[in-house]
């Protein structure tokens, strides 16, 4: 009598740990998948005067352009991020609020000559076939322009990598630093422009771009490439600066 | 020249101290560049905040009424054959300077000393080891109207985003630690260099690069919603 007595109560306590198991296995999985939900809007707008501000605290943000009066904006999100636009004119601008940092993956097609300020704390930036003013900044998240046609480009981040390619025009003026991290820039090799590249000593290579007019320093080199021409400044504090020629296609 | 020759004339640009030339010229380049016209935004931003605030007097009624309470006080205190000290010391409390008076007079005579110190001192031998900010900052002979103004925009935002930071979601916090020390630690090995190069204008540029980073940087948490 006293064997079944033990024999029974061993058997509920192994049914209830077995169901406690599976009821928390069940709990963590569902909670281990944080919800998400998309978000999806169009503006219309003039071509030549678009303009785009976004600032996204956590996530990425990817931009390519199209030829359409239009800019569309699509993101995937976290649960607890709430995003919110405002058009005015061919102006957007895209807030977004969130309690803890949630994540929001944007995906935007705009006008090629749209005007581009975009801002990251932690997340990737990478803009394609642009031409209009650009103005990007990360905390922690790499930037990558490719192929850009631009006259004004300001890309800064604090650690991590900027990555550019495309043609500058002859009275451009294009800023790119880093404290952390490096620069790379891709250029047609006959581009004409006048570099001011700073970093520490031996951490600037250009890639085979001949500077005349060098000014000489421990920390920066200065000259003209090509007679000289758009204004070419790269800065980083800890990072290296690399030139590279575009290769024809 | 460049941008940051550019941002060096922005606060004779903002008083309208340049020559005409030069005002075209500064003018032409805000106009096209994006970095420095922030840069400009912000100065004129600092001007115009500085120049909203209030100008705080001191109200005569309070004054009145302590010199009247003080006189009850001495007045209720029983009269005692007086000794040449306290006679002395009386009559100096008699004397009319009220105690706004004598801090002005005090703090006017602490700013001479400090400036007559700093100035008959030529340091000969900087231990680089034991370097801080401020000592450096002190050390430094000539003083640019431009750091000064981005270290008085750095007081201000680091004081807001002091306020803030509790508020934020601990992933932040960890994030802004993590980031605001790699720039801190670009502020500090640029002050080294300059120490190194006084007169280096490479050098000189690291450390206002620098310090616009960190302003960025505040600026960009502080806008968090």
């Amino acid at each position: 009598m006293k064997k079944n007595f033990i024999t029974t109560n061993n058997f509920l306590a192994k049914s209830f740990l077995v169901g406690l198991s599976i009821t928390a296995a069940f709990f963590s999985l569902t909670f281990a998948i944080v919800p998400s939900k998309n978000y999806s809007n169009s503006f219309r707008v003039s071509p030549e005067s678009a303009a785009l501000t976004l600032a996204n605290p956590s996530g990425s943000i990817k931009i390519t352009t199209w030829d359409k009066a239009e800019i569309k904006l699509s993101a995937v999100s976290d649960d607890t991020v709430e995003i919110s636009d405002h058009q005015q004119g061919s102006s957007v601008q895209v807030e977004i609020r969130c309690p803890k940092i949630g994540q929001s993956n944007f995906e935007i097609n705009v006008p090629t000559n749209c005007s581009l300020d975009l801002k990251c704390l932690k997340g990737p930036i990478e803009i394609s076939n642009a031409a209009g003013p650009i103005s990007v900044q990360t905390t922690e998240g790499d930037i990558l322009l490719n192929n850009l046609s631009s006259s004004n480009i300001v890309a800064k981040s604090t650690n991590g990598m900027i990555t550019y390619s495309g043609t500058l025009s002859r009275k451009g003026i294009y800023n790119f630093s880093s404290v952390e991290s490096t620069i790379n820039i891709s250029l047609p090799e006959t581009t004409p422009f006048t570099l001011s590249a700073t970093a520490l000593p031996e951490k600037i290579n250009l890639g085979g771009f001949k500077l005349t007019d060098l000014i000489p320093h421990e920390r920066r080199v200065s000259g003209n490439h090509a007679g000289g021409g758009a204004s070419l400044n790269i800065h980083t504090h800890r990072g290296q600066i690399k030139l590279n020629k575009l290769l024809k296609k | 020249m460049n941008c940051l020759d550019y941002q060096d004339l922005l606060s004779e640009y903002l008083d309208g101290d340049l020559k005409e030339n030069k005002r075209v010229m500064v003018s032409e380049h805000l106009k096209a560049c994006q970095e420095c016209n922030l840069v400009y935004k912000e100065l004129k931003q600092i001007v115009n905040v500085s120049q909203q605030l209030p100008l705080l007097s001191p109200e005569n009624k309070i004054w009145q009424k302590i010199e009247k309470d003080i006189k009850e006080i001495t007045a209720s205190q029983p009269t005692t054959p007086k000794s040449l000290w306290s006679r002395f010391w009386n009559y100096r409390l008699e004397f009319s300077l009220s105690v706004p008076q004598i801090t002005g007079t005090l703090a006017t005579l602490a700013i001479l000393l400090l400036f007559a110190s700093t100035f008959s001192y030529v340091p000969q031998n900087i231990n680089l080891g034991s370097f801080s900010q401020n000592t450096v900052m002190a050390q430094v002979p000539i003083v640019n109207t431009t750091e000064m103004e981005l270290e008085s925009t750095i007081d201000r935002l680091s004081h807001s985003t002091t306020e803030r930071y509790q508020d934020w979601d601990p992933e932040i916090q960890k994030l802004f630690d993590r980031n605001i020390k790699i720039v801190d630690k670009s502020i500090e090995e640029s002050r080294l260099l300059e120490k190194r190069n006084p007169n280096d204008p490479v050098v000189h540029e690291l450390i206002i690069t620098a310090y616009q980073e960190k302003i960025r940087l505040l600026e960009q948490f502080l806008s968090l919603k």
